[in-house]
């Protein structure tokens, strides 16, 4: 199920009930270890076995480590091997045999290779992630492995966060595990509020404005002008779409007394791509500095030793999103932006560095760049991004000039709730923190949410973005 | 939103009364919506149609009702010229027709005699809503509409309360859109909105809708935790129901308003995948119907040929006129406006029981295994006529071996190809053995097939196999008597027979026998007196014959004619070609003698080192002498070869296997190439040092699934005797066939005898045989026609031919009403090129998703290019032009002045696994306006087998066309839709009266 279904509400009625029915830590425990195993498991129960597949392996290796210490390595080797492994198989082996056949059909060898049509288990890559970061961890001696294996499974199943992340450290989601939690109103409500909001954004902006996208980048002939249209409706759709999965995520764990890392600062006010980056799903790229880009040097060694860092962490970036080319170009593509910007920045006069209107040109200029990368990410076939490119800006049919006005209009109009609520939390939040006031403005403001979820909320696909990765 | 404010008194009441207040004003305000809300333009529209027309006839449905009827025929054949309307709702099903019903027609004060309710079953039936069509329900839903709430909605008041919502907050949110547009694009009339609508929704609609059939999922390959994705996908029989639909409701609301209203059950073309539901649904809804005083038509089976739709569910012009005059003689013998009412309808038969009965030859033994690896193979010569070799070619299913192949009394997994086998107790029936690759070993048998019925695989689709075995009868039980207002109780009977032999058939009181000298298909008809009670049909093999499958069994005649097993077809009768293999044997001349002229060697290929066995070639330097020009190597269609390689005297096969099988699985795959013959032994030895002796001849045997050789210099001799008469009658013979030479020159004696009579007789060159020639029979044949022998006879200095179709076709249904003429368009002066205006080289456009291939003809194979900057270089030139999956080939747009001809010169050229791929494509003509902008698109869906030839042969596909009002350009293309495959063009024109 997923968080904007009915089925979920019931799900987590029944489960917050139980939850906060039973007054220890151990009970608590297992109801949100069986929980999420109903969760992954409605449809495809198979998922489960991967799942405590990818779990198990960890875990034994975390304890090895500990009672073998001579043998760390092997066993870091084999939790990796296996994780990875799982992710080659069901990620990348389609991927990898459709090029294969591609290549020896292009030098005309007759081969017998074909796809394997494999169903790629939603959150796979998000799991598996976590459950290395673990086995990564006790190795390196950050945290000590876990022998209680209820605490560790409802470490790696957490129902929240278990689909598309945030992808969460032992170090915060497993100690929260391991403590006892107390009911606090003020979490109930503030969870509550985030839950909503991110409903919000996913149900009214969202899925409101991705029929017009899919529609643009299914034309056989589109405009620039569409498609340039289409790609900031992108852009503003995956950051509805996946900061309000987050955003539900974040609320619902909290409402169960846990906290869960942040995991978007909002991205399209960043100033430079590697700000961007300290924005955007926030939990990903710290794991990808922390575990790839530090661990083959960093930032330390000459220019080139860093640019080289940076395009391994950042195609690994890229093609964790998926097994396509357009997703390691995208991978690319940020890379050669932090480099460029890496170089360029020292060569930027001060007296534009500390102009007025320099912040504000940044955010519009990296906003472009943004959505440049995401027009890579959401066009999957290479020979189509380069027909876009030869579009022309001013030649457009009639039909296409309305449609890009229809467009344009709509973006303005799902953009703007995402950009009063930026303009609430920076300047009006701080005023009113304290004031007794904000408590009827939130109950009112849930029951605008809550007309406007039922009234635009879809019973068909409308899956998050991120469960394809 | 984290931090915890302090709080005071007033604070939390509001915090209550202000959410209430917003939740209190949203009911409020979604209760009273309806009594605000502005007119949908879709209820304005029909009644506008129903306000134009004063109807006394209405006829309603979806999109397919709309496109079924040609309202002026009709009016005129009823007598109520131009008192019929027609209204619909687009894909909708029974609840949005009840909605029509009540709050368009009767809520709008029209009172009409009759209701026609043409709708594909299945749609009558659909109890299940996407999104889409509750939006467009609730469009035509009044206020009070309870009983829609309740059967549509599940009687959620809730449910009502939210998709008004939905519906007020989408007009919000389109407000401002229309605005804009409206302020930017308007003519000035009309509010701003209204402004921006005119302009908004025609626009997005010309737009999105050409590519309206793309799926946009993005999260396809991903396995959902979410149930609904994979169960939204459409076509599941399970969402039927009768009880749950609103065809009922919709009788008596008519019953009550004094209407008549007669339900016709609309055909669905061969293309169209949608499970059709069985007699078994019609059942309960004909006893429902009846009940209610409604009237039942059944035009399921009505015999529209393929090129009468539009696509997979809608009819054109000619399918209207068709589909039409059936309606109409239909309402004429029910008579609905009668004073007496309307007849019950006859319910339909349905088998109570289909049975195989009696004990099935033994088998031969099995031999003991070979092993190699997990690899066993089972020497099996004496099972070769039931490998799936055998059973494609000669009754046109494969992967549907009747035997079970056993270990310790357990079935393994059958027809997995070794290519993909793992060690997974899995096996495939070869053609000299059974090769299974197993677990463990145990004690092995096979045993026949007792699943009744059995799964084969047609074009990638399972289908089943009724599955008659030496020694047993396929018994069909009724317990219902004939009801004599379906006319004779005829019963035709298609079969295959895997080998010579009989098949005897008994329905009612009379027997027959179908019969083939070689095995193939068989057809007939019987013709029992009208049972009177509980009857059967009983479909034998003796003992020691050859094993059958029965492919239909059709009760009735012509429109009436219902299936009860398997398809049935389009009313022509397929000698060869078509969907089905041929119904008839060759029986042809002794084969004229292979003129070898060099010496026959075997010699190791390259690198036949590094293979996993070896292969051998035999070099052949003899086809220039055979036929000069002639092209042997391009007769790799579908496996299907006039050359025969015999090992130690026995053929091998499968022949003309493709590349990757001779090279990959070996086992006698052989494949013929330039030059030569590549050739593997039956059992992978090496074939230049295994002692045995290998030797090429033509195959005397010409029939290839459902094609038949034509050798230079050979006659075939081609009858068909059915047990009783051709079903409809015929006015001509469609032949096609492929020749095997780069310019075929000379012609085919044909000759069609029936019942000893001879019908045509001439000599049809062999270009025209490259698309279908159409021979006129004079006279034409009556339905009591017995035996017919076509006679094909070639010249010595021929090419290879491949028949690869022969049709009677059908008389044409004469409508009964028909509508006036067209206004002729004002004569233009013809173009330079005689009124066709040929490919517009220049203006070739390219889909940037696909690789588009050019090939001079003049090119040597494999020569070919997809740069297209060089397409200037061979404008002037004849060409071909492939088009691949995804992708289209346009002309440029040029003048339109009146009706004409779109049409392509085209053949299939994939080869995958040795057969032609299954394909189906789109021809379609684009109309443009002077304002350069779409009016409207014609197309016609191509199905391969079905429109064109299932080989490769080259052929015309045709679409008329009659342009819209204000037409000045049209644009032709071909574009494959969803499907993938590869066809050769090298004409894409149109042409006519004239463009």
């Amino acid at each position: 199920m997923t968080f904007v279904q009915v089925e979920f509400l019931v799900f987590f009625a029944i489960i917050y009930t139980l939850y906060w029915g039973f007054p220890h830590k151990r009970a608590q425990n297992v109801v949100l270890a069986i929980s999420s195993c109903v969760f992954y498991g409605w449809v495809h129960p198979w998922f489960l076995i991967l799942l405590f597949a990818s779990s198990f392996l960890d875990y034994a290796a975390g304890v090895q480590m500990e009672d073998r210490p001579a043998h760390k390595k092997l066993w870091l080797a084999l939790s990796m091997s296996g994780n990875l492994g799982m992710l080659a198989y069901f990620k990348y082996c389609d991927f990898f045999l459709e090029n294969v056949a591609a290549a020896l059909d292009s030098l005309g060898v007759g081969h017998s290779v074909h796809t394997l049509g494999i169903f790629l288990p939603v959150g796979i890559s998000f799991y598996t992630f976590q459950t290395m970061s673990y086995t990564i961890d006790v190795y390196r001696g950050d945290i000590k492995p876990r022998r209680d294996i209820i605490d560790y499974v409802v470490f790696v199943t957490f129902f929240p966060q278990l689909v598309a992340g945030p992808i969460e450290r032992a170090g915060n989601l497993l100690a929260q595990v391991e403590q006892d939690r107390t009911f606090r109103l003020s979490d109930q409500r503030s969870g509550f509020a985030l839950a909503m909001w991110g409903a919000f954004k996913k149900v009214c902006v969202a899925d409101v404005i991705s029929p017009y996208v899919d529609r643009v980048f299914v034309l056989t002939e589109p405009s620039w002008g569409l498609v340039a249209l289409a790609t900031v409706g992108f852009a503003i759709q995956i950051l509805a779409d996946f900061s309000g999965y987050t955003d539900i995520a974040r609320g619902v764990s909290r409402m169960l007394g846990f906290e869960l890392i942040k995991n978007f600062d909002h991205p399209y006010i960043a100033v430079d791509p590697s700000d961007f980056w300290r924005r955007w799903h926030i939990s990903f790229s710290s794991w990808i500095r922390d575990y790839i880009y530090i661990s083959v040097g960093g930032s330390r060694g000459s220019l080139a030793f860093q640019t080289r860092n940076t395009y391994i962490a950042m195609l690994t970036s890229g093609i964790w999103h998926g097994a396509s080319w357009n997703f390691v170009l995208w991978g690319a593509y940020h890379a050669t932006l932090i480099t460029g910007y890496r170089l360029v920045k020292p060569k930027i006069p001060a007296s534009i560095r500390n102009a007025v209107w320099a912040g504000p040109a940044s955010v519009v200029l990296m906003f472009g760049f943004t959505c440049y990368g995401w027009l890579l990410f959401r066009e999957t076939h290479l020979a189509r991004l380069v027909q876009y490119h030869k579009l022309l800006p001013w030649v457009a049919t009639p039909d296409q000039w309305v449609a890009s006005a229809v467009l344009l209009v709509t973006i303005v109009i799902v953009a703007a709730p995402m950009v009063l609520a930026l303009a609430f939390e920076r300047y009006a939040m701080p005023r009113l923190e304290r004031s007794p006031w904000l408590l009827p403005m939130q109950t009112t403001l849930w029951a605008v949410y809550a007309v406007l979820i039922l009234s635009f909320v879809r019973t068909g696909n409308n899956d998050f973005i991120y469960f394809q990765f | 939103m984290t931090a915890t404010p302090p709080s005071n008194a007033l604070a939390r009441l509001l915090a209550i009364v202000l959410p209430a207040l917003v939740l209190l004003a949203w009911g409020a305000w979604t209760r009273g919506a309806d009594e605000h809300a502005s007119v949908p333009r879709a209820v304005a529209d029909i009644d506008a149609i129903l306000a134009a027309s004063k109807p006394e006839v209405v006829v309603m449905g979806n999109s397919a009702s709309f496109h079924a009827v040609d309202e002026v025929a009709l009016g005129t054949a009823l007598g109520f010229p131009g008192k019929v309307a027609k209204i619909y709702v687009p894909a909708s099903r029974s609840p949005a027709w009840y909605a029509m019903l009540s709050n368009r027609v009767i809520g709008g004060g029209h009172k009409p005699k009759l209701v026609i309710v043409p709708a594909a079953l299945h749609h009558m039936l659909d109890t299940k809503m996407d999104e889409q069509q509750a939006t467009l329900l609730r469009e035509q839903m009044g206020p009070n509409d309870a009983v829609i709430e309740q059967k549509a909605f599940g009687g959620s008041r809730f449910a009502g309360v939210t998709s008004r919502s939905r519906e007020a907050a989408e007009q919000w949110f389109e407000a401002p859109k229309l605005v804009v547009v409206g302020a930017l694009w308007g003519d000035g009339k009309g509010t701003l909105s209204e402004q921006g609508r005119a302009v908004a929704d025609p626009a997005m609609g010309r737009l999105f809708a050409l590519d309206g059939a793309t799926d946009m999922s993005l999260n396809k390959k991903v396995g959902p935790i979410a149930a609904g994705g994979e169960a939204d996908k459409g076509g599941d029989i399970s969402t039927l129901s009768v009880e749950g639909s609103m065809v009922g409701d919709i009788a008596d609301l008519a019953a009550e308003a004094g209407i008549r209203v007669v339900f016709v059950s609309f055909p669905l073309p061969a293309t169209n995948p949608t499970p059709r539901p069985g007699p078994e649904w019609q059942k309960p809804l004909i006893e429902l119907l009846n009940t209610r005083h409604a009237g039942w038509i059944d035009l399921s089976n009505a015999p529209i040929p393929p090129s009468g739709w539009m696509d997979h569910i809608h009819l054109q012009k000619t399918g209207r006129a068709q589909f039409t005059a059936l309606l109409i003689e239909a309402l004429r013998q029910l008579n609905p406006l009668g004073e007496g009412g309307m007849a019950a309808a006859g319910m339909p038969l349905v088998p109570t029981e289909i049975t195989r009965l009696g004990v099935p030859d033994p088998l031969p033994e099995l031999s003991a295994p070979k092993a190699d690896g997990c690899k066993r193979t089972f020497p099996s010569p004496r099972l070769a006529f039931l490998s799936n070799k055998d059973l494609f070619d000669k009754l046109g299913i494969g992967n549907a071996s009747p035997v079970v192949l056993l270990r310790d009394g357990e079935p393994l997994r059958p027809h997995v190809q070794p290519a993909d086998q793992a060690c997974d107790d899995t096996w495939i029936h070869g053609t000299g053995a059974l090769a299974a690759q197993v677990t463990k070993d145990g004690a092995w048998s096979i045993a026949w097939n007792e699943a009744t019925p059995g799964t084969g695989r047609v074009h990638n689709q399972d289908v089943p196999v009724w599955w008659v075995y030496p020694g047993t009868t396929l018994h069909l039980a009724f317990d219902q008597p004939w009801d004599p207002s379906r006319g004779a109780p005829v019963v035709q009977i298609d079969a295959a027979l895997n080998g010579p032999g009989e098949l005897k058939v008994t329905a009612g009181d009379v027997s027959g026998t179908l019969a083939s000298v070689a095995g193939g298909t068989v057809m007939g008809r019987l013709l029992p007196a009208a049972p009177t009670g509980a009857w059967s049909i009983d479909i034998s093999v003796a003992s020691g014959g050859p094993a059958a499958v029965v492919k239909g069994v059709t009760l009735g005649e012509g429109a009436k004619a219902s299936s009860v097993l398997g398809e049935r077809g389009d009313g022509n009768l397929r000698i060869l070609g078509g969907r089905h293999p041929a119904r008839t044997v060759v029986n042809a001349a002794a084969p004229p003698v292979l003129p070898i002229s060099g010496q026959v060697k075997i010699d190791q290929t390259k690198g036949a080192a590094e293979a996993a066995f070896p292969r051998g070639r035999i070099k052949l330097d003899l086809y220039a002498e055979l036929a000069p020009g002639v092209v042997l190597e391009k007769t790799t269609i579908g496996g299907c070869s006039p050359l025969l390689l015999a090992e130690n005297g026995a053929p091998i096969g499968p022949a003309n296997a493709a590349l990757k099988d001779v090279t990959g699985i070996g086992m006698g795959r052989w494949a013929a190439q330039p030059g030569g013959v590549l050739l593997t032994a039956s059992d992978n030895t090496d074939p230049s040092s295994n002692g045995r002796t290998y030797a090429v001849s033509l195959n005397p045997n010409r029939q290839c699934k459902d094609a038949a050789w034509l050798y230079p210099g050979d006659v075939d001799v081609i009858t068909l005797d059915p047990i009783g008469a051709l079903p409809e009658g015929a006015t001509a013979l469609d032949l096609s066939a492929t020749p095997f030479i780069t310019d075929p020159k000379g012609a085919v004696h044909v000759r069609l005898e029936v019942d000893g009579t001879v019908r045509y007789e001439d000599d049809v060159p062999v270009t025209a045989l490259e698309a279908v020639a159409r021979l006129p029979l004079v006279p034409a044949l009556t339905s009591d026609a017995k035996r017919l022998v076509l006679t094909l006879r070639s010249a010595a200095d021929l090419p290879f031919l491949l028949v690869t179709g022969a049709s009677l076709v059908a008389p044409e249904p004469e409508p009964l009403a028909r509508s006036a003429a067209p206004a002729v368009a004002p004569a233009a002066a013809p173009a330079a090129s005689g009124g066709t205006i040929a490919f517009d080289l220049s203006s070739l456009r390219q889909n940037p998703k696909e690789t588009l291939r050019l090939i001079p003809f003049d090119a040597t194979p494999g020569d070919s290019t997809t740069t297209p900057a060089r397409l200037n270089d061979l404008d002037g030139l004849r060409f071909q032009a492939r088009v691949a999956a995804s992708s289209r080939l346009c002309t440029s747009r040029f003048a339109v002045h009146g009706a004409g001809t779109a049409r392509a010169h085209l053949r299939p050229v994939e080869v995958v696994n040795g057969a032609v791929k299954h394909q189906t494509l789109r021809l379609d003509a684009t109309f443009f306006g002077a304002d350069k902008q779409p009016l409207r698109v014609d197309e016609k869906v191509v199905v391969q087998g079905v429109d064109v030839p299932a080989g490769s042969a080259w052929s015309w596909v045709e679409l008329p066309v009659q342009p819209p009002e204000g037409a000045e350009q049209v644009q032709v293309c071909v574009r494959f839709a969803k499907s993938s495959g590869t066809v050769e063009i090298d004409r894409l024109e149109a042409q006519g009266s004239p463009l």
